[in-house]
């Protein structure tokens, strides 16, 4: 048997190539060994499942390691190259929770983000009322995060970040609009500091990460972009906007949903 | 191969912990918060480690842009988080991805990455410190069917055996293996080809 019988080959293939008991060795005892094709076939995909395995242990390695607290030399190396240390990320989640779940009740007066990213989970929310008795923990227990990093990683210095929500207020574009310019803001402006619009596809379903396109720093509170990235825009984005101090560290980032609509 | 089994276990456990960690979340349950920021403190030292690895081919600032877009992302992507692996490879993916993304978008990509190709070309690729980096892995599984990518991560990523995957996924043994297969060789020959997936990651 020299020729590759495809159909009768490539139904005992998988098997062998399981890489399961003495898979060598039952490759040699098989009618297959004989064939040329399915030796190379055996050795390319043997070789490559290797390299796999290889890539998957060094991911795990990997994984372990980053999830693993840092010694406080690495810990200042995170913070100074990424600007977020843990209380930062603390920060930064536990409004995105308050936001999400209406904890929030400055929160209610700026946007309706719950429902916002409620359509872009699909739905996967459920009503806050479920919760009803730890709803009313949420702020104890946002609180106790907060002290609780404070408590763990005092040799940290605690990042710039400042929650945001009451003073800030995404203007337009918001809801359904006919036209996304001018992306508008009313929100307090550091010392020196300044603003940076990003926008982003929620037009497919899956949330992006790269911005569609985004305005430079900005001290005014209104950004139009060109007509012709105005004219690339999807149908649905999110914007976001972020607010920067002097020392051009983030300080405050908050986002905002749209449709455009003809009419 | 002991602490392998036992890895296998204790990841069994992790497992079920993330999911519900994760869906209690999105739920707002507010008593799991914590557990999932701490989870979510890797991001920022991945993302810098992932940096400094490729030769830290973006500055602090935009660092700072990426991992506050991560820290983001995930949040808004927690939903699709099916507990088929651990929570802490999901993040780590996401962050690797991203980083990559941002810096084909870029035009930043460091010269090793052309060179994947050539490494699984090439059989003794393996023998080397020249591996094969799981960023390219990971970036074409996602190209592939969803089943394919899912058995062949499942497989190489997490450790599991065929009777896990046919159990996890509802599958019979036989069909795992042969879309196992058919994926393998797929995934081969779009690493070979240098295949690079549009922007659209994550």
């Amino acid at each position: 048997m020299s020729a590759h019988e495809v159909e009768r080959h490539e139904e005992l293939l998988p098997e062998i190539l399981s890489r399961e008991g003495d898979f060598r060795a039952n490759f040699e005892a098989s009618p297959l060994f004989l064939c040329e094709e399915c030796r190379r076939l055996f050795a390319d995909l043997d070789g490559f499942s290797m390299q796999l395995d290889d890539a998957g242990e060094a991911e795990r390695r990997e994984v372990l390691e980053m999830g693993a607290a840092p010694n406080q030399r690495e810990a200042e190396a995170i913070e100074r190259e990424t600007g977020f240390g843990p209380e930062r990320v603390a920060a930064l989640l536990s409004a995105k929770f308050a936001a999400s779940h209406e904890t929030s009740t400055e929160m209610d007066s700026v946007s309706d983000p719950e429902s916002e990213v409620e359509r872009a989970l699909g739905g996967a929310f459920s009503s806050p009322a479920r919760y009803p008795i730890a709803m009313a923990l949420a702020v104890v227990v946002l609180l106790g995060i907060g002290l609780g990093w404070a408590l763990i990683a005092p040799e940290v210095e605690p990042a710039p970040w400042t929650p945001m929500g009451e003073e800030t207020r995404l203007v337009h574009p918001r809801d359904e609009v006919q036209s996304y310019a001018p992306f508008s803001w009313r929100a307090p402006r550091p010392d020196n500091g300044t603003f940076r619009v990003f926008v982003f596809d929620e037009s497919t379903g899956r949330i992006g990460i790269e911005p569609l396109t985004s305005s430079g720093h900005l001290s005014r509170q209104t950004w139009t972009p060109s007509p012709g990235e105005l004219e690339k825009l999807p149908g649905r984005i999110r914007w976001e906007l972020r607010v920067y101090d002097a020392s051009g560290a983030l300080v405050r980032s908050l986002p905002a949903w749209a449709s455009r609509v003809s009419r | 191969m002991a602490s392998r089994a036992q890895n296998v276990v204790k990841e069994g456990v992790v497992r079920h912990t993330d999911l519900e960690m994760v869906r209690r979340t999105v739920q707002g349950d507010p008593l799991v918060l914590k557990d999932l920021i701490t989870r979510l403190q890797s991001v920022p030292r991945t993302l810098a480690y992932r940096n400094r690895k490729l030769g830290r081919p973006l500055n602090s600032g935009e660092l700072e842009d990426l991992t506050q877009d991560v820290l983001g992302s995930i949040w808004v992507k927690l939903g699709d988080y099916s507990g088929r692996g651990s929570f802490d490879a999901w993040v780590y993916r996401f962050c690797v991805l991203a980083l990559l993304s941002r810096l084909r978008k870029l035009r930043r990509l460091p010269t090793p990455f052309a060179d994947a190709a050539q490494r699984v070309r090439d059989p003794l690729a393996k023998e080397s410190e020249d591996r094969l980096e799981y960023e390219h892995i990971h970036e074409s599984l996602a190209t592939l069917d969803r089943r394919e990518g899912d058995i062949i991560r499942l497989k190489h990523f997490e450790e599991n055996t065929f009777e896990e995957i046919s159990a996890r996924l509802g599958m019979s043994k036989s069909t795992v293996k042969s879309r196992y297969y058919r994926g393998l060789i797929k995934l081969k020959r779009l690493l070979e080809v240098g295949h690079h997936p549009s922007e659209e990651r994550p």
